[in-house]
């Protein structure tokens, strides 16, 4: 029979969508917990805009919990408030002839597992979306990827979750994490807590608690640049891959791999991008670039989500990707594994591995 | 995207510019001068005061290449992204003077957003290029609005100046209404003013006086930190008596109103320091420290005195902690024009925990709209500062963000990995 707990012995690490998320669902069930940001509100989220939901690309395998978690969407808006979310639909256009070929082939793969993703021909995309270029060799599709304002469901979800009484702390400042008994002591500059329960939700604490916690999950650091056209006249229905046009016209373009760290380099990008949006999309040549939003993530090397224990109380909850999809699913299997001590099924290599070196050090 | 080099680029062409492009051309270095505008003199060229000294500067370029009409979109090290025209252009210098001056910034009252409501420079630019409507015009402010009020009399325009007290400069021909000013009205263009004193004047422009602030993105994208000290007109980059910029970036130097607002003249001094010190960075200036000696009085002789301390100041470490008077007004005031943040929208923000501009910026977007921040950084600042009761000068502006200035798609061509790797 696991333990009671209460919501003040649990402490998230993290008040990025999914430490929000975690949070939400935490005080829905009357567990409301303490939520330490490194940053401010938000955490590392680039700004207001729609972003791309459910990658009907992502393996099946993980693609079929995210497809679970895009689905909430309706009912997550319905709770929180007004997030932006659209389901618009989306498509992985092809240039040439061997994209085509993966492109079919990965729609069968993801039907054969159930997922709803279909090839379109060139003809059947362009009578969707009459702006693509003539020229493409057709585009994965599925209905049921969208968009949504990450920045909006972070603080919607932040907002309900402090209305039932969690506690936020910004710029929380260096963290130092030990062990008191089976206690976990975390000390903070201007806080310092004994929890029963640490849930680590984003990659960048994973990152910096590494050693502190033992832990042996790898993480990549990823750079990248959402760049903005001017608002422009409605012209896109659905997503593009990484392009989509926000409710008020202007056209987002979504790179990665891309660090805003020299002119040069955000010049290139900028060309990058471009020529992809205006190889796909031609009536955009003519717009004008206004805004560069640079992002950084700190994702888990690996392929599939964190959910698990990887010490006595210690909770890792990161998701491996940037799209929010996972999100809503991801934070009421955590809040279930917090409160339950047991994970919904399927979910068997998302378990991180547990710590090989020593445990957490003793307060001293 | 093509590339081009140059011993000395100068950013800006006002006096200070002009100056720092003119005293280096003369030395026989290879300069480049890019200016934002189609002209050159910048300001001093349409408010009226230092039209002479920019002219005399104009006649002294040889050996200057001038770009016009070209924005400098980013600058990382010596490295300068220019917008010439419908192209983008890389280009490489071994220094760089940045000159790009202040601008006058309209911090937002009710109806700010309003079509024709404007800065005294923008009603100047409006009498420059004979863009005047037949309408009333309102201008408010002190001796400054003054002047800007007599000359659009002058041009026909019939002009109410909105002023606690006339001044004594207003010619008898401008009306006059008692009071401050609390908002305009009009549906998308401006139809009224409003006073203090709840009467309405109807006006179809309206010049409002507002702080003129130094004009700083590209040394802020360059890497280079940043203090205030609100007599030389807000947040400076930090430099060194050389005027050159602390940073990641050496031979990267600041000169004119960009290193802190100043009299015309002694922004043209500065450009002259800052030119010295640039070829004497490089090796190319004999008697080197006589010449930046000479440089250095003469700034300081041309210097409002108040100013000359300052930035003296400043350049031997001093860090002010000015703390702003509280600001909030009407909950309903937008802020930000290009994301439509108000007032109540930042207020949010700070409740919900943000703490610094950066914070606020990822939740509401104040600041990240295509204007770069232009409109409302300043006025972002101000009320964050009021609102937490916390010196401006203690605010980290937000992060600069690429594309100071918008690109067309077009011009963004993908390129070969240039110098900068």
């Amino acid at each position: 029979m696991p333990e009671r707990l209460r919501g003040n012995e649990i402490v998230v690490l993290g008040a990025g969508p999914t430490g929000c998320a975690i949070a939400h669902a935490l005080a829905r069930r009357k567990l409301p917990p303490f939520v330490l940001e490194h940053g401010g509100p938000g955490g590392e989220v680039p700004g207001p805009f729609l972003a791309g939901l459910w990658d009907h690309t992502e393996r099946a395998s993980t693609a079929r919990f995210a497809l679970r978690g895009a689905g909430q969407f309706p009912a997550l808006q319905d709770q929180v408030g007004p997030i932006g979310y659209l389901r618009s639909g989306a498509m992985v256009p092809a240039h040439t002839d061997t994209e085509a070929d993966a492109g079919r082939a990965l729609a069968d793969v993801q039907a054969a597992a159930g997922l709803p993703v279909r090839w379109l021909s060139r003809e059947e995309a362009r009578q969707r979306e009459p702006a693509l270029a003539p020229d493409i060799r057709g585009a994965t599709y599925s209905a049921h990827g969208g968009l949504v304002d990450v920045a909006l469901m972070t603080r919607r979800l932040a907002a309900a979750a402090r209305r039932a009484g969690t506690t936020f702390s910004y710029h929380a400042g260096h963290v130092n994490i030990t062990r008191q008994g089976r206690a976990i002591v975390i000390s903070a500059a201007r806080a310092r807590f004994e929890a029963r329960r640490l849930i680590v939700t984003s990659g960048a604490w994973l990152a910096v608690l590494a050693r502190q916690l033992a832990v042996a999950v790898p993480t990549r650091v990823v750079h990248g640049l959402v760049i903005a056209t001017e608002p422009y006249p409605s012209l896109l229905r659905h997503r593009l891959a990484s392009i989509c046009q926000q409710p008020r016209g202007d056209i987002l373009v979504d790179c990665e791999d891309v660090r805003d760290s020299g002119c040069t380099t955000v010049a290139s990008a900028m060309g990058d991008a471009t020529a992809k949006a205006a190889s796909l999309i031609p009536a955009v040549r003519d717009a004008r670039i206004t805004r560069a939003w640079p992002w950084t993530a700190v994702l888990p090397s690996r392929r599939v989500p964190l959910l698990g224990a990887i010490d006595d109380g210690v909770i890792v909850a990161v998701s491996h990707t940037r799209d929010v999809a996972l999100t809503p699913f991801l934070a009421q299997a955590a809040a279930l594994f917090v409160t339950d001590e047991r994970l919904p099924e399927g979910l068997e290599a998302w378990v991180p591995e547990r710590a090989s070196a020593a445990p957490l050090p003793p307060a001293g | 995207m093509t590339g081009t080099s140059a011993q000395l680029a100068v950013v800006g062409a006002g006096p200070a510019g002009l100056a720092a492009a003119g005293e280096a051309g003369a030395a026989g270095v290879r300069v480049l001068l890019i200016e934002e505008r189609p002209a050159l003199g910048g300001r001093a060229m349409i408010v009226p005061g230092a039209r002479g000294l920019t002219e005399g500067l104009m006649r002294d370029l040889r050996g200057v290449e001038v770009w016009r009409h070209s924005a400098v979109w980013d600058l990382c090290r010596r490295t300068l992204m220019v917008l010439r025209g419908d192209r983008v252009e890389c280009v490489h210098a071994d220094a760089v003077v940045l000159a790009t001056g202040a601008r006058e910034t309209m911090l937002p009252f009710p109806g700010w957003t309003l079509r024709g409501v404007t800065t005294l420079e923008g009603g100047w630019e409006a009498v420059r290029a004979g863009r005047l409507g037949a309408g009333p015009a309102a201008v408010t402010g002190g001796t400054d609005a003054a002047m800007l009020a007599n000359r659009l009399q002058e041009r026909g325009v019939p002009v109410i100046l909105v002023a606690p007290e006339r001044p004594a400069a207003l010619i008898a021909a401008v009306g006059y209404a008692g009071g401050t000013l609390v908002g305009a009205r009009g549906a998308e263009d401006i139809e009224s003013v409003e006073t203090s004193r709840g009467a309405r004047h109807p006006c179809t422009m309206l010049c409002v006086e507002s702080p003129r602030c130094p004009v700083t993105g590209l040394a802020r994208r360059a890497g280079c930190p940043e203090v205030y000290e609100g007599r030389l007109g807000g947040f400076v980059p930090r430099y060194d008596p050389l005027l050159m910029l602390h940073g990641p970036a050496p031979r990267l130097f600041v000169a004119g109103d960009a290193a802190g607002l100043d009299a015309p003249r002694a922004a043209a001094e500065s450009g002259r320091l800052a030119a010295r010190a640039a070829l004497a960075a490089l090796g190319l200036l004999p008697d080197a420290e006589e010449k930046i000696a000479d440089a250095r009085r003469r700034l300081r002789a041309a210097s409002i005195p108040l100013h000359a301390r300052a930035r003296e100041a400043l350049m031997a470490g001093a860090v002010p902690d000015e703390v702003v008077e509280a600001w909030d007004g009407d909950p309903d005031t937008v802020v930000c024009p290009c994301e439509g943040v108000a007032i109540a929208d930042l207020r949010d923000a700070v409740d919900e925990g943000a703490q610094t501009p950066d914070d606020v910026r990822r939740l509401t977007g104040c600041t990240g709209g295509d204007c770069a921040g232009r409109r409302c950084e300043v006025a972002l600042l101000r009320w964050l500062s009021g609102a937490r009761a916390i010196p401006i000068g203690r605010l980290a502006p937000p992060r600069p963000r690429a594309p100071l200035h918008a690109v067309p798609l077009s011009a963004a061509v993908p390129s070969p990995a240039t110098a900068d790797a």
